[in-house]
């Protein structure tokens, strides 16, 4: 290789490396998550193809960021008119993961594949499987602690695939490095923070919660200091904006698991 | 008719004390043994003959007629114009075994289950034992006609439908499958779609007398991982070649070690008397020998491999030939894209359950049972190629539940035994108002329920719960019931 190849092949690698720092290319396809409240919550509008998104549980696993990741991938699992929808694969190391709860989510629960591998090294392994796999559209599953390369090896393997990755963790995520392309802190809203809602064993179920984008690098921003409040309805099964709050700092931020 | 019976009817002479009755006690081994010579007579007609299924593999035991070592069945797709039809083709057979002294029945269906059922009929009904040819598409219409044996159910089930009066298949279909499935169980109901063809049976075909193999012995033992890899993947892809010249695609690839290591002897599986053996299984049949030593190396992670190796041999199993893909009039790009969606699927589902194992990588599926813990079944996703059993990996995937309660009704993680709570307090007729979880207190916000699962005392899982949804101050929820009757709460689930 002569040095002006080796000169261009670096340059190339180089690029590459700092793909995910920059803001979404024009090839690159942003899906709309089916909830209007969502795709203007996300920076690109939507999931981009081909990136990492974290979900980080304020408090405990209750919090629900899984179910936000669920519904906001719901619409990539179901059949456009010009393509067909790969699977959800979801890759659960604890095994209580209970399917039952999808179908009612809205999702089309056609090709759910269910991976449980049984040590960490065989987790680490399925993931990037499963995000280098172009048959699959949406993966997700619980990643508290990562190494910074393994992260990095699930990034391009996500590139890769061209699916979308969707990282549970929990608080203690949110001082270490990430390779994520949208890192968002969600917490549960409870009756008792002020909100009007219905008292005692009230008919509504309506679910709430707040969300803020920590970190976002397709669109190349950061913390805004925002909070999102968001209201899932059990009548129509959408999910609504209910407000945009300022915020100087994460409220309520419990390392917990 | 009982032995007894016959010792009875036969009543013994005074010159021969067992009244010229001889008893041959039954051996179902030598019996399969027998019926898989007779398959070197059926593969003049077709390459693909199997046995009956083993029973209790791949389903739960119980008594189940289609096991029983009487039957051969074939796959005569293709075969049938060269004895001029299917009709043909089946005279042919029948007289082949009539010439050498079997009393044989035949009979040409769309699925094994039917087949098996309609050679069968004969015996049930006392009809002529005449080959029979079903028209195709015609298989249930020909099924409805028979008696309940012809489903192949459990006698148990078969002795009771009996005393309901339920005589023929007509009448049990006509009943709702919701109270089969309730008063029978899950396996009447999956034998039923069997017999009736609804389920992909796969033939597990035995072996053609002359395997698709490679082997290589070496002259001095070899312990050098890099060489026993590069000699396993130069095997690999002569069995790949093997195959294509043969026409044919393999569902497992079973890889075998002949080796002089002391270290790993007997006692781990597969391994005994310096030999090991594993196999590689596919979700759909293969040749290409890229993805199959891929596949291969992946399964070779999961063994500690032995030293001072002396032979290493691979071998190709189940050989089928390969199914054409049905072409599309139109919309060929969608119908492509679909198709290059599921192979890519099956790919990633081989390479996971060969290298996780095929207990780690499974389909959902959504019962309509009540209980939290049965509701969802895992089907493993691995064919006939992982296991050896006969199941095939259904990439449908789960079916929706009709029975629904609601948006967030229920959790996204269930905990397995559901977990005791201190409770501090509980709401008159409700959920408890403060509890302990996790090391702190928690304050229940609002609540939902109760939501009463209740099964019969009849079914084999007695339960009677009252379920709340709760929401405590910091937004999180869970899943917490009580049982009927009882004071202690559990935390069941958790809405992630």
């Amino acid at each position: 290789m002569s040095r002006l190849e080796q000169i261009d092949s670096l340059a190339r690698r180089l690029r590459r490396m700092e793909r995910s720092r920059r803001p979404l290319e024009a090839g690159e396809v942003v899906e709309g998550t089916g909830h209007a409240a969502l795709d203007s919550l996300l920076p690109a509008g939507g999931l981009a193809r081909g990136r990492l998104f974290e979900w980080i549980n304020a408090r405990g696993p209750g919090t629900g960021a899984v179910t936000l990741a669920l519904l906001a991938a719901g619409e990539l699992t179901k059949d456009g008119e010009n393509r067909t929808a790969g699977a959800l694969a979801v890759i659960d190391r604890d095994g209580g993961f209970y399917p039952a709860a999808v179908a009612e989510m809205g999702l089309s629960p056609k090709g759910l594949l269910l991976v449980r591998p049984e040590s960490e090294t065989e987790w680490l392994w399925a993931v990037e499987q499963v995000l280098r796999s172009p048959a699959v559209d949406v993966m997700l599953t619980w990643a508290d602690r990562i190494d910074d390369r393994v992260f990095r090896r699930w990034q391009l393997a996500a590139e890769a695939g061209g699916g979308v990755g969707m990282l549970v963790r929990s608080a203690e995520a949110l001082g270490t490095p990430s390779w994520a392309s949208v890192r968002l802190l969600v917490r549960g809203w409870a009756c008792g923070d002020g909100m009007e809602c219905g008292g005692g064993s009230g008919k509504r179920v309506g679910r709430r919660w707040s969300v803020r984008v920590l970190r976002d690098r397709t669109g190349g921003g950061g913390d805004d200091g925002f909070e999102w409040l968001l209201e899932w309805d059990d009548e129509t099964g959408g999910l609504h904006l209910l407000s945009r709050l300022e915020c100087p700092a994460p409220a309520g931020v419990q390392a917990t698991r | 008719m009982p032995l007894a019976e016959a010792r009875a009817v036969l009543s013994p002479s005074s010159e021969e004390e067992s009244g010229g009755l001889e008893v041959i006690e039954a051996n179902s081994g030598r019996d399969r043994e027998s019926l898989a010579i007779q398959c070197r007579c059926a593969w003049r007609f077709t390459p693909r003959v199997a046995l009956p299924p083993v029973p209790g593999v791949g389903r739960p035991a119980g008594s189940d007629p289609r096991t029983r070592p009487e039957s051969l069945l074939a796959n005569i797709t293709g075969c049938g114009h060269l004895f001029g039809d299917d009709h043909g083709l089946a005279m042919a057979m029948q007289e082949d075994w009539s010439q050498r002294g079997f009393r044989v029945r035949v009979a040409v269906a769309g699925s094994p289950g039917t087949a098996w059922a309609i050679a069968h009929a004969a015996h049930w009904t006392g009809q002529p034992a005449a080959p029979l040819v079903v028209t195709p598409g015609r298989d249930e219409q020909w099924m409805r006609r028979l008696p309940i044996e012809a489903l192949a159910l459990e006698t148990r089930v078969v002795r009771t439908l009996r005393e309901l009066g339920v005589l023929r298949v007509d009448r049990l279909l006509e009943l709702p499958a919701s109270e089969v499935k309730r008063r029978f169980g899950d396996e009447t109901l999956w034998r039923i779609d069997r017999a009736l063809g609804q389920i992909d049976e796969p033939l597990d075909c035995l072996p053609m007398p002359d395997p698709v193999v490679a082997w290589k012995a070496f002259e001095h033992p070899v312990s050098r991982m890099d060489w026993l890899e590069e000699v396993l993947q130069g095997l690999v892809v002569e069995v790949a070649e093997g195959l294509k010249r043969r026409g044919r695609v393999a569902w497992r690839l079973v890889c075998r070690v002949c080796h002089e290591d002391s270290e790993v002897g007997p006692g781990g599986p597969g391994r005994a008397g310096g030999r090991m053996e594993w196999a590689t299984g596919l979700v759909e049949p293969g040749r290409e020998a890229a993805h199959l030593w891929g596949l291969v190396q992946l399964r070779m992670q999961r063994h500690r491999w032995p030293r001072q190796v002396t032979r290493l041999e691979v071998q190709a199993e189940g050989l089928v030939v390969p199914e054409r893909p049905q072409e599309t009039l139109f919309d060929a790009d969608a119908e492509a894209a679909c198709q290059r969606v599921k192979r890519g699927l099956v790919r990633l589902v081989e390479r996971l359950a060969n290298r996780l194992g095929r207990h780690a990588v499974a389909w959902p599926v959504l019962s309509d049972d009540v209980v939290p813990e049965a509701v969802v079944q895992l089907r493993p996703v691995a064919g006939p190629g992982v296991d050896g059993t006969s199941g095939r990996a259904d990439l449908s995937g789960p079916e929706a539940n009709g029975g629904r309660v609601g948006p967030a009704s229920r959790p996204l993680r269930l905990i397995d035994g559901p977990r005791a709570i201190e409770v501090m307090a509980v709401a008159p007729q409700g959920p408890p108002v403060r509890f302990g979880w996790e090391g702190r207190t928690c304050h229940v916000s609002r609540y939902w329920g109760p939501e009463r699962i209740e099964t019969g005392w009849w079914t084999d899982r007695q339960v009677a719960r009252d379920y709340y949804r709760v929401e405590i101050d910091t937004g999180e929820w869970y899943w917490v019931f009580r049982r009927h009757g009882e004071e202690d709460w559990f935390v069941h689930g958790v809405f992630e």
